[in-house]
């Protein structure tokens, strides 16, 4: 009788006993890991919707600069080669970052990238359109005057218009025996980063078109 | 007898489910370590993500600013048409009567003289060639080109297309000084390199010149 109470009673309660101490043993010995381990998934959570919600702005700004904008950069440089003339971008020192159709003096437009627009630009002209050396004559003068300039950093509406210049082609000598020259008007802008009326502005280059006048002298 | 047995298997399994949960414990410092791994990783790309959202803010801006620049530089109509030959951008069009934004979403046809559309809308100009070798010098001229010009036969866009547009308040009644004469350059922009098999058709960009 007192076998059959102790085996249905005390065993089990021995066990629970037992379980219960390693229990509570493990809750407390594990207890700030767990805090922790809390914690951190909390803020893995946290940062990753941060991350993604960024990546998901990303890509709204990404497909806004996509061709299904009617202002994108594939329009922009078709824009470029259907403008009647020629179409140039210059960097701050005076080269081409991007000139289209110049074709009519025997260029590839790959080949003047990179150099500066002096190449297309007949000699007796060069220095009658650099800005450096425009500036320095119009040093003294007064500021109504409005020098024109190749390079030009003004905006609008201080931009150069009507720019005469000659132009030059790849094989200038056979060109010059045949008695045929290229004349074109400029018109050239500055490009500037950010508010143009603010000192935080940044130059970053030229932007301008040729429109060509050929054989003006036999005009 | 069983009883006692009975009692002793499930301690038995008991035990080993509290060992398990041991091991699982001993291991939960390397999981905390590779989750903080995680984060680090996180606030990396974090980073990088913010980094260019900046640089494609700069691009954005520096891109508009060339944009417009070039369309202020050139004294032409500039337009862009979808590939329904409606409009999506409209520069100096005032001399129609137009204000730019009045234009967007109106069909190309709006500003075309009934007499000429037939003669410069791609519709029903390219049936009329259907099966006849043209070649660069005769391609037909069309207002809603698609022609590009990085394509190596690149002159077959249209150039010095002549038509005659209306302005906004023309009827047939009008005067002549309704009618405005131009030429048309125009060439269609894709979605990709030319060269790309998968490009799609996006629309027209063209300048009109007066004449």
């Amino acid at each position: 009788m007192f076998q059959d109470i102790f085996y249905m009673i005390c065993w089990p309660l021995i066990w629970v006993c037992v379980l219960l101490s390693i229990s509570i043993h493990d809750y407390f010995s594990h207890r700030h890991l767990l805090l922790n381990f809390n914690k951190l998934n909390s803020d893995f959570r946290d940062t990753l919707d941060t991350t993604l919600q960024e990546l998901k702005s990303l890509t709204v700004k990404l497909q806004k600069n996509d061709v299904y904008e009617p202002m994108c950069e594939y329009s922009f440089n078709t824009l470029l080669y259907i403008i009647p003339g020629i179409s140039f971008i210059l960097d701050t020192d005076g080269n081409f970052d991007l000139i289209t159709n110049v074709d009519i003096l025997g260029w590839k437009s790959e080949d003047l990238i990179g150099k500066h627009f002096s190449k297309i630009i007949h000699t007796d002209y060069v220095n009658e359109i650099k800005r450096e050396n425009v500036l320095l004559k119009y040093k003294n003068t007064s500021p109504t005057e409005q020098p024109k300039i190749f390079d030009e950093r003004r905006t609008s509406p201080r931009i150069t218009q009507n720019l005469h210049i000659q132009l030059l082609h790849k094989n200038t000598k056979e060109i010059e025996d045949a008695d045929m020259y290229i004349y074109g008007l400029v018109t050239s802008s500055g490009r500037w980063f950010g508010d143009i009326n603010s000192d935080d502005k940044e130059f970053i280059g030229s932007i301008g078109i040729i429109e060509i006048k050929q054989n003006i002298n036999q005009d | 007898m069983y009883f006692s047995i009975i009692i002793v298997f499930f301690g038995l399994i008991m035990l080993l489910i509290i060992l398990q949960d041991r091991k699982f414990k001993s291991n939960l410092p390397y999981i905390i370590s590779d989750n903080d791994n995680q984060l680090e990783n996180l606030k990396e790309l974090t980073e990088r993500l913010n980094a260019a959202e900046k640089k494609i803010n700069i691009f954005e801006k520096q891109f508009e600013e060339k944009y417009f620049t070039l369309i202020n530089l050139i004294p032409l109509g500039v337009y862009i048409l979808n590939k329904d030959g409606l409009f999506t951008f409209v520069r100096n069009f005032e001399f129609l009567g137009w204000e730019s934004s009045e234009l967007l979403g109106k069909h190309f046809s709006i500003i075309i003289h009934p007499d000429y559309i037939n003669d410069v809308s791609r519709d029903i100009v390219l049936p009329k060639y259907k099966g006849r070798l043209t070649g660069s010098k005769n391609a037909p001229g069309l207002f809603d080109e698609r022609r590009t010009p990085f394509s190596d036969d690149q002159n077959r866009i249209t150039q010095n297309l002549f038509i005659c547009m209306i302005h906004k308040d023309w009827c047939q009644s009008s005067d002549c000084s309704m009618v405005k004469k131009g030429l048309v350059y125009s060439a269609g922009y894709y979605d990709s390199i030319v060269r790309d098999p998968n490009k799609g058709f996006s629309g027209t960009v063209g300048v009109i010149k007066l004449t």
